[in-house]
């Protein structure tokens, strides 16, 4: 499903990926760890198609397209999601004014007829009550005024909502506590899928205890320098980064 | 005042002439204007180079003379339709009222709502001590030569069913000077939502100068939107003066929408205890657009609150000011004061000046003003992009909710629905722009 190859990338005029390589096919759920500043979130933003990370050389092929030509909303219309580290605040627009217009930008890109404000909220709500979603989120403005937790909360609802065939979480876990993390965890395991594949980005294993990786790679200053399978992550858990002697 | 050594043309002289043309009034009132007059010839036009004005050229006003327009106007109703509300209803065409298209009904005793031509000829004593603001040199014009506007009061206690709607509309005659004064009163604990809308049409260059002067007694509320969307060729120039006794609320919205020059002020004096106002404004510019806010709140007495956020989104060659000054007397402690102006440039053309001021002389006060300058933020539409939302559709959403999140802490519903409707057209014509440049 998505191919990277020799991906180098250049943030503020700085290379933060230099040759790395993913193969992620679909029905999988891969890991992505590593310490601060190896460029991890740099690769989420990467894939999503934010301005400002250059790809200087090597390729992203997703679903046999070019990815790295391809407009932020026409990744999102082709499937790949973000779930973000930081959710943004967008104080004046509510979360289901909001969340109506991704789905029905996704579904005009797909092809599929545009659901109206009933058909919508029926879905919200069923999707929202499966991950503990207080109705009043929907109602307030997009991420503002709610906790740590809730934003979480929040991107992972986007996700279940926009149903995407490639999900990246950017450090989903960072900021839950045990029973959020169990939720949001829950939320993430309930859309495996074979059609599916989700890239796990973080810094501890903690989440990995509940969204059991297929593979799990570990980046260092640019590049994939271990791959291997779950078990790879208690191995960092235990000896740390710089014991495996892929610190840079 | 000091006499340049070039000789410079004396642009106020000319109105000198317009007071002789007021006619048959008390003598309370003639001589109002007259010293009014007075003090206007003697302060001038405004220029660049008053504080006040540093932001706005008077030029396109001051290089002809604009002289009142004379006698009724008769204007179809069409022309005001879109802009009605469920209200209590007072129209003024090129400055005179209009009783034709009008909608008074029965207030509750001792209540007045008339217009100030009407209360001039017959119930001068409504107005005699409520009349005479003149505190800028355009003030003081309009007060020599205003004939007319709205005279709302209202006795202690009473409350209306419904908002009072005044409209000025402009038939855009060359040249005509169109100043509206307008006196608002509320008793003791009386409440009021007033509505001032100027529209205008027609290709000539008329200019509106309107005054409105509030005084509000003990525990007095009053929902106060001043709305402004005159032709691109109209000047208007404006000033809400309020006085607020103690406990007094007033909740102030100006707008205003592509207009040659639009400049507002506001003036809010927190005379007594616990008095509290609330300013709000927004300016949307498209074209040559320019408007002006400038507001100077006083805080006179202790415990006294006022917030201010003032935004603009300005395209194409667009300009907007603002100028907000607060001042805290001595002795006004617990004073809460906040001033917010954010600005949203969607072109490069488009300009925001912004300029706080703050003058502090009570030691236990909370104050804080703050001012932005820029595009959307940029983590913003990333992640509405991210979603799958068009560039230009969440360029769009950005917009209304850079506005709409202002606009819907405006307490009245009736106002806050009708201003959203006022700036729907905007918003979606600049939506429609931002589709086109981006197909």
């Amino acid at each position: 499903m998505l191919s990277v190859k020799n991906l180098h990338v250049t943030v503020d005029g700085k290379e933060i990926l230099k040759g790395l390589d993913l193969e992620v096919g679909a029905g999988q759920v891969h890991a992505i760890m590593g310490p601060n500043g190896s460029g991890k979130s740099t690769l989420a933003y990467t894939l999503a198609g934010r301005d400002g990370y250059v790809p200087t050389s090597g390729s992203v092929t997703y679903k046999g397209k070019d990815l790295l030509t391809m407009a932020p909303e026409e990744r999102a219309g082709e499937g790949i999601f973000l779930a973000f580290q930081y959710p943004v605040e967008i104080p004046g627009v509510a979360n289901l004014t909001f969340l109506r217009t991704a789905l029905n930008a996704i579904r005009a890109h797909r092809g599929d007829k545009r659901l109206d404000a009933v058909e919508f909220i029926k879905l919200a709500r069923e999707r929202g009550k499966a991950l503990g979603m207080d109705d009043k989120l929907l109602q307030r403005a997009v991420n503002v005024g709610f906790s740590g937790g809730e934003k979480k909360r929040n991107e992972v609802f986007q996700m279940a909502l926009l149903d995407p065939a490639l999900a990246i979480l950017d450090e989903t876990d960072s900021g839950l506590d045990v029973d959020a993390l169990r939720v949001v965890a829950e939320g993430i395991n309930h859309m495996r899928g074979p059609e599916r594949a989700i890239i796990v980005v973080t810094h501890y294993e903690r989440l990995l205890e509940y969204i059991v990786p297929d593979r799990v790679h570990i980046l260092a200053a640019g590049r994939i320098v271990k791959s291997g399978d779950a078990t790879l992550a208690r191995e960092i858990e235990r000896a740390g980064y710089g014991a495996l002697g892929t610190a840079a | 005042m000091a006499k340049s050594f070039f000789r410079t043309v004396d642009r106020a002289a000319p109105y000198a002439a317009q007071l002789a043309k007021t006619g048959e009034e008390p003598v309370w009132l003639a001589s109002l204007r007259h010293d009014a007059m007075a003090q206007f010839q003697s302060e001038g036009f405004p220029t660049l180079r008053t504080e006040a004005w540093k932001y706005t050229n008077l030029e396109r006003l001051t290089r002809e003379v604009f002289t009142p327009a004379d006698g009724p106007v008769r204007i179809e109703e069409a022309r005001i339709a879109p802009y009605k509300i469920d209200a209590h209803l007072l129209v003024f065409v090129d400055g005179t009222f209009f009783s034709g298209l009008s909608e008074l009904a029965l207030l509750p005793e001792g209540s007045a709502l008339l217009s100030l031509g009407r209360a001039i000829e017959f119930a001068p004593e409504l107005i005699e001590a409520r009349l005479g603001h003149r505190d800028s040199a355009l003030a003081a014009l309009n007060l020599a030569l205003a004939k007319d506007g709205a005279v709302i009061v209202l006795p202690k206690g009473v409350a209306l069913d419904k908002p009072i709607h005044v409209i000025h509309v402009s038939t855009g005659r060359e040249r005509a000077a169109h100043h509206l004064r307008h006196v608002i009163a509320l008793g003791e604990n009386a409440a009021a939502t007033v509505v001032e809308s100027y529209i205008g049409y027609g290709p000539g260059t008329a200019w509106t100068n309107a005054v409105t002067e509030v005084k509000l007694a003990q525990g007095a509320r009053l929902n106060h939107c001043k709305w402004v969307e005159e032709t691109e060729a109209a000047l208007h120039t404006g000033r809400l003066a309020l006085d607020l006794d103690r406990n007094a609320t007033v909740e102030v919205f100006v707008g205003a929408v592509n207009s040659g020059i639009a400049r507002n002020e506001v003036v809010a004096y927190l005379a007594g205890d616990g008095a509290e106002a609330r300013i709000d404004g927004i300016s949307l510019g498209r074209g040559h657009a320019h408007i002006d806010d400038w507001t100077e709140v006083v805080h006179v007495a202790p415990r006294t609150n006022s917030r201010q956020v003032f935004k603009s989104v300005l395209d194409d060659r667009s300009h907007s000011a603002f100028q907000g000054r607060v001042v805290v007397k001595e002795g006004a402690q617990k004073v809460d004061a906040h001033q917010t102006n954010r600005n949203l440039l969607l072109s490069r053309g488009a300009r925001a000046d912004s300029k706080p001021e703050l003058e502090i002389l009570a030691d236990d006060v909370k104050c804080s003003h703050g001012a932005t300058v820029g595009d959307l933020d940029k983590n913003s539409m990333f992640y509405l992009r991210s979603r799958g939302i068009p560039e230009a559709e969440a360029r769009a959403l950005l917009v209304e909710a850079f506005v709409t999140e202002l606009v819907e802490q405006v307490s009245a519903a009736p106002v806050r629905d009708w201003l959203m409707a006022r700036m729907e057209s905007w918003l979606v014509s600049e939506r429609v722009k931002t589709a086109v440049a981006a197909a």
